[in-house]
């Protein structure tokens, strides 16, 4: 009895049938989360005493900065679950979660670049933060080429779910950097596990649009998620009754 | 209890003096996002026209009875 839902999980049908729900689901949460976190963040939030107005760019930058490596993650789980039980559905997570990671890195990367000029006076050095978050936007970018570059899905699953294994290796050097080594870029403002030093009037619209782009997230990998699966599937009986249907 | 932290909207856009650092980090978001999610709505027409196509051609091409 207990197992039923991994290999339900494991059917592409059952899950598209479900993913475009929670899609929708996700896609209005994310959206009424983000105003109110935004709003909050951008008009009712105190300016900082050091910062000025400039640290307001922290409601984008820490949620995509997190999310750059929260679907690195995922993408490491899926690559086990491809290699453990041969999973067809993890390597289309895998596919799907390298393109929304790519757009959510470069995100954090502009972000912090921008930030980084009125609060460093520049918009960019070679500091371990900001240098294995590249790494981790080459990684990306290296996993959406070498799939695009092998014909065959089965191999090229493979060779994607090792290239992400071995690149697992950049997220504690990302983690970690702001204490291994002297680094200009601040230590993390927000942790899960110990209260913030901002008051509440700061932290809970960052908090919010954390969610927001957490769910941001989930609708677009779900949306790619079905793309990939249609693709891969298009011989198949349920995937013409799903068109015609349409 | 929380209010809004400007005396005016002109001074909210301002956002002074960092908004010209602020406003396009926004806009990049919005782009960015928005793109991608353009862009996997696109692949997902596009994945349903090639097997509508196939179909189309595989009707074509079945033999009458």
């Amino acid at each position: 009895m207990g197992w039923r839902w991994f290999h339900e999980w494991g059917s592409p049908k059952w899950f598209y049938d479900r993913a475009g729900r929670w899609q929708r689901v996700c896609g209005f949460l994310a959206l009424a989360l983000l105003l109110v976190g935004t709003l909050w963040g951008l008009g009712f939030a105190p300016a900082d005493y050091q910062q000025g107005n400039s640290y307001r760019i922290i409601y984008l930058h820490v949620p995509v900065a997190f999310l750059a490596q929260a679907l690195y993650v995922a993408m490491a789980v899926c690559a086990i679950v491809l290699f453990v039980w041969k999973m067809k559905l993890a390597d289309v997570g895998m596919q799907a979660l390298a393109v929304v990671g790519f757009g959510f890195t470069v995100l954090a990367l502009f972000s912090g670049s921008i930030w980084g000029k009125p609060t460093w006076g520049t918009y960019w050095v070679w500091d371990a933060r900001l240098t294995s978050m590249l790494i981790l936007g080459f990684l990306y970018l290296g996993l959406i080429g070498l799939r695009s570059a092998i014909q065959n899905p089965d191999q090229a699953g493979k060779a994607c779910a090792i290239l992400v294994l071995v690149g697992v290796v950049n997220l504690p050097i990302i983690k970690y950097s702001v204490e291994w080594w002297s680094a200009l870029h601040q230590p993390a403002s927000f942790k899960l596990t110990e209260k913030p030093a901002m008051p509440a009037s700061m932290w809970v619209p960052l908090l919010i649009n954390l969610l927001g782009y957490y769910l941001v997230a989930a609708y677009l990998v779900l949306a790619s998620m079905r793309t990939v699966i249609l693709d891969r599937e298009r011989g198949s009986a349920w995937v013409r009754e799903v068109i015609e249907r349409d | 209890m929380i209010e809004f932290q400007f005396d005016s909207l002109f001074n909210f856009l301002r956002m002074a003096p960092h908004g010209i650092y602020i406003w396009p980090v926004y806009g990049l978001g919005l782009l960015v996002i928005g793109g991608l999610a353009i862009w996997i709505r696109y692949q997902h027409r596009q994945a349903i026209r090639k097997i509508r196509r196939i179909m189309n051609r595989e009707s074509i091409h079945e033999p009458k009875a």
